[in-house]
């Protein structure tokens, strides 16, 4: 079954169009990567995604449901590109404020952060004002925000960057695990062995275009394919 | 509803941490001894120069400190993003700026509630060192008035700014714009007063004016140390009046507020 489904999408910022159709589906219980070029428009596209923007034309269907539905919202988990907190307060602070304003029930959700925490090797930083986390911190600080209310569909706008190697290691045997719980992943990423590892499907995004959608067979070759679709595409810029 | 707790607690959470927050209080604390000083060389009745001082004082920390910590919350929050992770969460957006408003409802009433009990306090006791013949008794009724007018006054003044956030975009614009709507809706409110008093002498049109003005514009006056005093009766109907139109205002921003965020796009 189809979780997130994107069809046709096209986004003007002023003149410039950033978006020029793109197209692609996520499945329920996969990994599913997007890859492209810096300016490429995978942030936009989460934005978009998330009911952060809007698009000029298309549709996002989250759930079989339109992604301005909050009941589907609650079943999503995201990780922006540049997570920002509110820096005054603890991290253990900000995560009480997403379980008020989520109404979680109160025992689960401080077990299940703890759990996470521990996972994503953040613990320890909990009870620091997050405006003395480092960059690494409050990557996994952010996944932990992400992951903690147990969504079905997690869209992470580049987990790995800012990591240590292994931080980035933590977030794949993350994502593979939410795989195993029957969780799906959608996440973008510039870090080509990262998808060949853990991605069962990935899709490459160039100029605003989805060039190719990449099934787990041709993963191997993903770098392959993302170096010839970028090699065309900045001839055909010169030409 | 349980929403609103989450904000009201991450408000107060984030507000307390401030070292500017403690700041205030200290300040406010030193300039109630200076008010007390000054009125060793006030030739004029000692309780209301006291008085006069600690409540514009009070006033004056109480707005500016508003005006900054509301500017730099929702502003900030859509600058920055952090509102991504608000509303990612399954919360609308609707619920948000509601949220919001709730938060500043409980953080100014906080506010009022820690500056106000140093005002009446400190009034009290340097009130209690003064003697003279024109020694004024501190009414603590009078006083409540007073602080209930300021808090219902300073929400008002975040619900201007917070509105102001739910549009545009840079947070020192809302500062600013925010600034010209207190000092324009406290002209017109004195202007109002005087062209109610001198009716006769002033034409019709910069009467109609003047009074559209009031009505369009939020007014953030309080009675004033006068009736902490004593010196002037509450006059529950006038109050009361004004706080309603201060309420229905501030309700007025925050649904308006909500219609315009629902259509912002938070790239
Ligand atoms: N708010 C905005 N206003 C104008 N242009 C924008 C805005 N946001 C993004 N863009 C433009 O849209 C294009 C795509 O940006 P986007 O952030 O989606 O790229 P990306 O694929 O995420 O890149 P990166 O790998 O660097 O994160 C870029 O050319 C960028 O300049
Ligand atoms: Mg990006």
């Amino acid at each position: 079954m189809e979780i997130l489904l994107v069809k046709d999408i096209r986004k003007s910022f002023g003149k410039v169009e950033v978006l020029k159709g793109v197209s692609f589906s996520v499945r329920s219980g996969e990994v599913f990567g997007f890859v492209g070029p810096n300016g490429a428009g995978k942030s936009t596209t989460m934005k978009i995604i998330m009911d952060f923007i809007r698009q000029d034309s298309g549709e996002v269907l989250l759930f079989g449901r339109m992604n301005s539905d909050p009941a589907v919202k609650r079943r999503v988990g995201f990780l922006p590109e540049h997570p920002y907190f509110y820096t005054n307060v603890t991290g253990r602070e900000f995560l009480r404020f997403l379980q008020l304003t989520m109404s979680l029930e109160e025992s689960l959700f401080w077990e299940r952060a703890g759990y996470y925490a521990e996972k994503i090797q953040i613990d320890w930083a909990l009870d620091k004002k997050i405006s003395e986390y480092s960059k690494g911190m409050l990557q996994r600080f952010g996944l932990l925000q992400a992951v903690v209310s147990e969504p079905d569909l997690l869209i992470l706008d580049e987990p790995m960057s800012g990591l240590d190697p292994i931080g980035r290691k933590i977030v794949a045997d993350l994502i593979l695990e939410l795989k195993e719980n029957g969780k799906t992943v959608f996440f973008s990423t510039h870090i080509l062995p990262d998808v060949e590892r853990i991605c069962d499907r990935a899709c490459v995004i160039i100029d605003g275009r989805v060039t190719d959608l990449v099934e787990s067979g041709d993963l191997q070759n993903i770098e392959d394919i993302f170096m010839e679709r970028v090699r065309e595409i900045g001839l055909r810029e010169v030409l | 509803m349980r929403f609103l707790l989450g904000f009201a607690y991450i408000t107060l959470k984030e507000n307390v941490r401030r070292k500017s927050f403690y700041g205030v209080v200290v300040v406010y604390l030193v300039s109630l001894i200076f008010s007390r000083i000054l009125m060793e060389f006030s030739l004029q009745d000692p309780s209301k120069v006291l008085a006069d001082y600690t409540y514009s004082f009070l006033s004056l920390f109480l707005f500016l400190s508003v005006l900054f910590i509301a500017t730099d919350t929702m502003a900030k929050d859509i600058e920055k993003k952090s509102v991504y992770l608000v509303l990612s969460k399954g919360i609308t957006r609707d619920a948000y700026i509601f949220g919001r408003m709730f938060g500043f409802l409980v953080f100014t009433l906080a506010l009022v509630s820690l500056l106000g009990t140093l005002f009446l306090v400190g009034l009290w006791v340097l009130n209690d060192l003064t003697v003279g013949v024109f020694r004024k008794e501190v009414h603590i009724a009078g006083g409540l008035v007073v602080l209930l007018s300021l808090w219902v006054k300073i929400f008002l003044l975040s619900t201007v700014v917070l509105f102001l956030s739910t549009f545009m975009s840079n947070f020192f614009l809302v500062f600013l714009v925010s600034v010209v709507v207190l000092i324009a809706g406290s002209s017109v409110e004195n202007l109002y007063h005087f062209v109610s008093i001198e009716k006769e002498r002033i034409s019709a049109i910069v009467r109609y004016t003047v009074t559209f003005l009031f009505y369009v514009l939020p007014s953030f006056s309080s009675p004033g140390p006068d009736v902490v005093l004593g010196l002037q009766k509450v006059e529950a109907r006038h109050v009361s009046l004004d706080l309603l139109k201060a309420v229905a205002y501030s309700g007025f921003l925050t649904v308006t507020g909500v219609l315009i965020f629902r259509k912002r796009e938070l790239a």
